[in-house]
């Protein structure tokens, strides 16, 4: 009854098995190496690029004052990361291919507001919220599209506060404008992005 | 219970094929969607946690995605397959049901009482065994599975009995994820053979359809080897052609402006090669049937812009039929077991969204059970030895809610309080701390209990000279406490690290008793579990897919303070999708490692290693795909623990329950 006996087969595996692992341990350590310059970004990551690509789509719709340095004279379309960086470094890779108004877009990241003067848009990340307003003081005399994912920024100084919203088709990034602080710098916002945006006013929310 | 199905809205990047619904989308995907397909995307999220979607990260539990990607790739043939592929879950079957183990629990003779499994957030558990199958004998066709989530730890606070180890939720593909007709044809090894049929479609007048059927015959493996059974009288251990199997499927869905009627049935028909129940071996009658369905109506709407309601009338039932050989020429008798559960539910659930950070869910649902039958007779001459007819019923009140302390920390608490017409009542709470301080970084602090209601196949089965009922049973209870580690990496690496510590009384199991030398079910023992878990997965725009998980995890009988039947101290599973050739050739490797548990009747198994390889291809074009699959490569059989019904008439026992050999599938799927 050897014929059905499953042991031969079994002794041998056991006696493979530390050779199997070896093998699988060296796939690993190969996989790791290579994918350390692997392109891509991490896919639960989506929520940030959707954000970064809406970064993008702003630019499409707002018009900067001629008067400032960011005006359409200059040759590229800057996206500014102020403080921790929750986009990555594939938003760079995922944006090489993007133009604004056929200009090249970059992404610049700073530590601080004066690094990032030369920036149509500036995302500020939740790291630098503390002490915001300072900040939020320099970009709006430079003509600077204020953006960040903090609650209540669009009602607190801010121009462009993401929200994230469960409708009954899943979880959607959304977003609140305020557009009276747009104004303010000079900024033009068209009525397509006030379309898809949620329109707030400084102090309250607004769901017209 | 109530679903919010699985959308993406997401149709420039389903078009895109290669990916399941809430799968990997590379950047430049993301880039070329316009600013209003954006805010129509939906971000990664498990429903199954708390009840509404949420993002993985934000779910107060250890959770596991699985998408229908994955599942096509991976070439899983069952749920149980795809389960078998998931960190920490272990997956055994005697060659007749799946039983699924989780946190080194997996009770021999458990017939998945203790692991809550919804389809759209639909009950499946049954109102007699409290059993939800998952292999060939479970209600849905693997073909029809959109994604599976895999909750781990207990959610009683919020679903009540049941959801003691974990939840699997089964989310369904819809007519937008269909989108046409889809024909599959599959041949496998042992004359195995399989089909299906589906189409789905969402019409302009905003009408969803989706209809899927298929069949499935195997004849088994023609010999199987019990070393247990070894001798002249027991056709030296050989069981001949006693491993077929006949499955036939079909699942609906429909839906319309806020109403979705969806409904399953299936049916099954298995020989057992075991002699199980002390019969007799080799005698090739011994068989069980099995059938399941339902039919739910959902009505979903929103209320406000921060309100919606979710309500659900159902009805259901589960009916199973056992053929049991004694004795042998003119003395054979065929023994009968059956069971029919038949019950109507309805649940209704309120999401309320708090000034944009906060969610309250408040929630209940009522269970009336019609009909509880559990019969056991000979069919020639007839004989009664069973029949017994029960009817009753639960209700449960739930309420939870997730506050954002901080835009970093949430809170997420709840309880539930549940009545039973069995035992009375019982209240369990949930309570998480999820603090991200970084986007990429999650912490859980988590504490549970959670309970599972004594089965009626518990308080009231008896056979005459046997066994005997004991309606006082009282429900299982366990409390738990759980740290997880979530960690995005760079290099598109995802590592995820939980901790865990479970502490189980009244655990109910079957014992004689000394009174009356009577087997009867008791609950008698307490237990412990402790471990640790550990996933690392990457995914890279090209298809490529690594996924390497490890559990460490130690169970103990407090009582007799020795390790517990069936729990693996160890586990490791590789999980690779390597694209070979643009998108359109894949491999699929899948490798599971067990370490050798305890088995019932108290000797020690061996090591468990299996490993199956598929190639997926789509050569012209999308409509085809052809896909080839090698299950247990290395044809090793060494299985879990057998349980303690696997005893024939010549009172051998089974250790082990060998796993099936080496076997092959082809599947073609055509498109139009």
């Amino acid at each position: 009854m050897n014929k059905f006996s499953p042991t031969p087969t079994d002794r041998l595996l056991k006696r493979c098995l530390p050779f199997w692992r070896n093998c699988l341990a060296t796939f690993l350590a190969l996989v790791f190496l290579s994918s350390t310059s692997a392109i891509a970004i991490d896919a639960r990551a989506l929520e940030y690029q959707v954000k970064g690509a809406c970064l993008v789509k702003f630019g499409m719709f707002v018009e900067w004052p001629a008067a400032t340095q960011n005006s359409s004279g200059k040759s590229s379309f800057v996206i500014g990361i102020l403080g921790d960086d929750p986009f990555g470094k594939s938003f760079d890779e995922a944006v090489a291919k993007e133009k604004v108004n056929g200009r090249q877009v970059l992404v610049k990241r700073g530590r601080s507001a004066a690094e990032l003067l030369d920036c149509q848009i500036v995302f500020i990340s939740y790291s630098e919220l503390e002490r915001v307003s300072a900040a939020l003081a320099i970009f709006s005399t430079n003509g600077v599209l204020t953006v960040s994912d903090a609650p209540t920024f669009a009602r607190n100084g801010g121009m462009v506060g993401f929200f994230k919203e469960a409708t009954k088709d899943g979880i959607k990034v959304r977003f609140e404008i305020n557009t009276e602080i747009a104004g303010q710098s000079g900024l033009k916002v068209s009525s397509k992005l006030l379309q898809v945006g949620r329109v707030v006013t400084s102090g309250k929310p607004d769901h017209g | 219970m109530s679903v919010l199905c699985a959308t993406t809205g997401l149709k420039p990047l389903h078009a895109a094929e290669s990916t399941g619904s809430t799968s990997p989308t590379n950047v430049s995907n993301v880039m070329e969607l316009s600013l209003d397909q954006l805010l129509d995307v939906n971000v990664d999220k498990v429903y199954g946690a708390s009840k509404y979607e949420q993002k993985v990260s934000q779910a107060p539990a250890s959770v596991s995605l699985v998408m229908r990607d994955e599942i096509q790739k991976q070439g899983y043939r069952t749920l149980a397959d795809v389960l078998r592929g998931v960190n920490g879950v272990y997956v055994s079957d005697d060659r007749n049901y799946s039983y699924i183990g989780m946190r080194g629990f997996n009770r021999p003779g458990d017939y998945n009482s203790r692991v809550l499994m919804l389809v759209n957030g639909h009950r499946i558990n049954d109102n007699v065994y409290g059993q939800a199958l998952v292999g060939t004998e479970g209600l849905l066709d693997v073909g029809v599975i959109e994604r599976v989530e895999v909750v781990r730890g207990p959610s009683s606070s919020i679903y009540g009995n049941n959801a003691f180890f974990g939840v699997v939720n089964v989310i369904t593909r819809r007519g937008r994820d269909l989108n046409g007709t889809e024909i599959t044809g599959e041949l496998g090894g042992n004359d195995t053979f399989k089909s299906s049929l589906s189409y789905g479609k969402q019409f302009e007048s905003g009408l969803e359809v989706m209809l899927s059927g298929s069949a499935y015959t195997s004849g088994g493996e023609r010999s199987i080897y019990f070393p247990e059974f070894d001798s002249p009288a027991e056709n030296n251990g050989v069981a001949w052609k006693s491993d077929e199997d006949e499955v036939y499927n079909f699942f609906g869905s429909a839906a319309y402006s806020g109403f979705t009627l969806s409904g399953g049935v299936n049916w099954r028909d298995k020989t057992i090669p075991t002699a199980s129940f002390e019969t007799e071996f080799n005698d090739g009658g011994e068989k069980t049937t099995d059938s399941r369905a339902y039919l739910d109506l959902k009505y979903d709407r929103e209320v406000t812009e921060t309100v919606t309601f979710v309500g659900h009338v159902a009805y259901d039932y589960s009916w199973y039929e056992g053929d049991y050989p004694y004795g042998v020429g003119a003395g054979r008798v065929l023994n009968k077991d059956e069971a029919f559960g038949e019950w109507a539910s309805a649940d209704w659930q309120v999401n309320w969204r708090v000034a944009d950070r906060h969610t309250i869910v408040v929630g209940g649902d009522y269970r009336e059970n019609i009909t509880i039958q559990q019969e056991n007779f000979d069919a020639d001459p007839f004989a009664e030895y069973l029949d017994d007819n029960r009817s009753g019923r639960e209700m449960g009140l739930f309420a939870q809610a997730e506050l954002s302390l901080l835009t970093n920390l949430v809170l997420n608490a709840g309880g539930r309080f549940d009545h039973y017409s069995t035992f009375g009542n019982t209240v369990n709470p949930r309570v998480g701390l999820i603090y991200t301080p970084f986007a990429a970084t999650a912490f859980k602090a988590l504490y549970g209990s959670a309970y599972r209601a004594p089965n009626a196949y518990e308080l009231y089965y008896n056979y005459p000279g046997q066994s005997k009922a004991n309606p006082d049973l009282k429900p299982e209870e366990i409390k738990t406490y759980e740290l997880v580690w979530e960690q995005g990496l760079p290099a598109n690496l995802r590592f995820s690290l939980a901790g865990y510590y479970y502490e189980i009384e009244n655990l109910t199991s079957q014992n004689v008793d000394p009174g009356d030398g009577l087997l009867v079910f008791k609950n008698t023992e307490t237990a412990n579990a402790r471990g640790v878990e550990f996933s690392l997965e990457a995914r890279y725009d090209s298809g490529l897919m690594v996924r390497l998980s490890c559990a460490v995890q130690r169970t103990e009988d407090e009582l007799t303070q020795t390790e517990l039947s069936n729990s693996p101290r160890e586990m490791a599973k590789l999980n690779v999708i390597a694209p070979l050739w643009e998108d359109k050739l894949f491999a699929g490797i899948d490798l599971q490692y067990y370490s050798a548990v305890d088995t019932v009747s108290l000797t020690r198994g061996d090591d468990i290693f299996n490993v199956n390889a598929t190639l997926t291809s789509r050569p012209i074009g999308k409509n085809l795909e052809i896909s080839a699959s090698l299950y247990n490569l290395f044809d090793s059989t060494d299985g879990f623990s057998a349980s303690s019904e696997h005893i024939n008439s010549l009172g051998s026992q089974l250790n082990t329950m060998p796993r099936g050999g080496r076997s092959f599938r082809l599947k073609l799927t055509y498109r139009f």
